[in-house]
């Protein structure tokens, strides 16, 4: 690398061009942010650039052309959400989705788990909801109650879960600060218990949905996970748990059934919650879950799925 | 933030680059940046020194590049770029166009990948030339032979000499697709 070493047997003019030569091949490995700067093999070429004005043009036209080209090619756009679906595809790849690591995500899970959905049980809520609507449905209402068949069902499985897990271990009693989990879990099935049990709004639009959250003062999901982004509400509803408000919204994965999301505002509810990046998985059976925390809240995301598959909605 | 999040935060945006200056093509740069990173995640924590991190995942990508055109035709058939040569090296308009992103990107993927990867590393200014020539498993001084030729090459396509130039940068372009064939 060092020049002398290389044409010590020239003359001195040819081996003054032969140098220069020389120097602007060295030189042209040297990056144009300076990063090589203290590289002592371009020190040689660099001085030589500095006493020579000729190769100093040179260098300073060449540096000025690379710091273009690098600027343009910094400015090479990225996809949009690519850094997110780096994270999920490591995600997969690696089957390390966090996994609930105490006992109450267990039981959770478990619960979940054990849900075997009586046969007789949509048909019985039918007709409690037919029953609990003190206005006659109109034909639009029919729909919306077939339409709500499934995810009722299906929730009321979940709540059934939690009924189950709840006569193993009741639920603490709640004070008035935040809520455990399980005590979150507890309100949820006395909900769905209910036969009064409906949904406050049935709405495909995300954007309708959170208009009427935000018009009831409910909390409102800031930021969906991505794959959550274009799924079609069902509907959504007011969960009072305790003296505290929080959400329900069913989404309508066609063929992948239904997944639902509890919405609490953070200082409601007690316990580990990671952030929407990192949130924690949880398999038991058919039945998979996911907890996070985002902008001041805490949402369960649960259905009957795996958590590959889960997952991908992050 | 965990450790593996750090690492994509600070390359995942050089690394797509360097994925679209090799394969012109965004969704395969996509592609190939999670599988450096799945890659990362299944073997990362067989590389003891952890400072070479940076240099493992750009030689990663570039390695699984090759593995990609091998296992496609589409790739190690491409001829010799001529019309894209052309297309780029329009006279009347490089003078005053100003160079961006995508300009940057044609330019090099009218040259040989011989070149373009040793430039397109270089560009990004993320690697010195020995780091380079660690990422593309060539000598530090065919490293440095290429950035040079490579470089004459983009300013001959930035520049009006669309009669003399092709024939010198198409007798090296052949002399590197020939190697990669063989």
């Amino acid at each position: 690398m060092r020049l002398k070493t290389f044409y010590n047997s020239k003359t001195k003019d040819s081996k003054n061009t032969v140098d220069k030569e020389r120097a602007q091949f060295i030189l042209r490995s040297f990056r144009p942010d300076g990063s090589d700067v203290e590289d002592c093999d371009f020190a040689e070429a660099l001085a030589m650039a500095m006493e020579n004005r000729e190769l100093g043009e040179w260098l300073a036209d060449e540096r000025a052309f690379d710091a273009s080209f690098a600027k343009a090619l910094s400015s090479v756009e990225l996809p949009e959400g690519l850094r997110q679906d780096i994270l999920g595809c490591l995600a997969g790849e690696r089957g390390d989705y966090p996994q609930a690591g105490d006992a109450q995500d267990a039981d959770f899970i478990g619960a979940l788990a054990s849900v075997q959905t009586p046969p007789s049980l949509r048909m019985e809520i039918l007709a409690a909801m037919e029953r609990s609507t003190r206005v006659s449905p109109t034909r639009q209402k029919k729909w919306f109650f077939h339409r709500l068949a499934m995810p009722v069902a299906a929730a009321a499985g979940v709540a059934f879960a939690f009924f189950l897990f709840d006569q193993r271990k009741p639920a603490i009693l709640a004070t008035s600060g935040p809520l455990p989990l399980d005590v979150v879990q507890a309100g949820f099935l006395r909900t769905f218990e209910s036969p009064l049990f409906s949904l406050d709004e049935t709405r495909k639009q995300h954007e309708d949905i959170v208009a009427h959250l935000k018009s009831r003062n409910l909390p409102c999901p800031c930021c969906l996970p991505p794959g959550l982004a274009n799924v079609k509400g069902i509907g959504c509803r007011e969960l009072d748990i305790d003296g505290k408000s929080g959400t329900l919204i069913c989404f309508d994965e066609g063929d992948n059934g239904v997944l639902h999301l509890l919405i609490f505002r953070r200082q409601d509810v007690c316990g580990d919650f990671p952030p929407r990046e990192h949130p924690v998985f949880a398999q038991n059976g058919r039945w998979a879950a996911a907890r996070w925390e985002d902008h001041n809240k805490v949402y369960i995301l649960t259905g009957n799925t795996e958590i590959k598959k889960l997952s991908t909605i992050f | 933030m965990s450790e593996f999040e750090d690492l994509v935060d600070a390359h995942y945006q050089a690394l797509f680059r360097f994925g679209m200056s090799l394969a012109h093509n965004a969704d395969m740069a996509s592609d190939l940046v999670q599988e450096t990173f799945c890659i990362w995640a299944a073997k990362g924590d067989q590389l003891r020194d952890r400072s070479k991190a940076k240099t493992w995942l750009f030689t990663t990508l570039h390695r699984e590049f090759l593995n990609h055109r091998r296992r496609s035709s589409r790739f190690s058939d491409e001829p010799v770029n001529e019309e894209a040569a052309a297309a780029v090296a329009s006279p009347e308009e490089d003078a005053d166009r100003q160079m961006d992103g995508q300009h940057a990107l044609d330019l090099l993927s009218s040259l040989d990948e011989t070149y373009r990867a040793p430039l397109a590393l270089f560009y990004l200014q993320q690697h010195s030339y020995k780091e380079i020539a660690e990422i593309l498993d060539v000598p530090i001084g065919t490293v440095m032979s290429r950035l040079s030729r490579g470089k004459d090459m983009l300013r001959r396509r930035m520049t009006d000499e669309p009669s003399s130039a092709p024939k010198n940068i198409l007798q090296l372009q052949d002399e590197g697709l020939q190697k990669h064939r063989g």
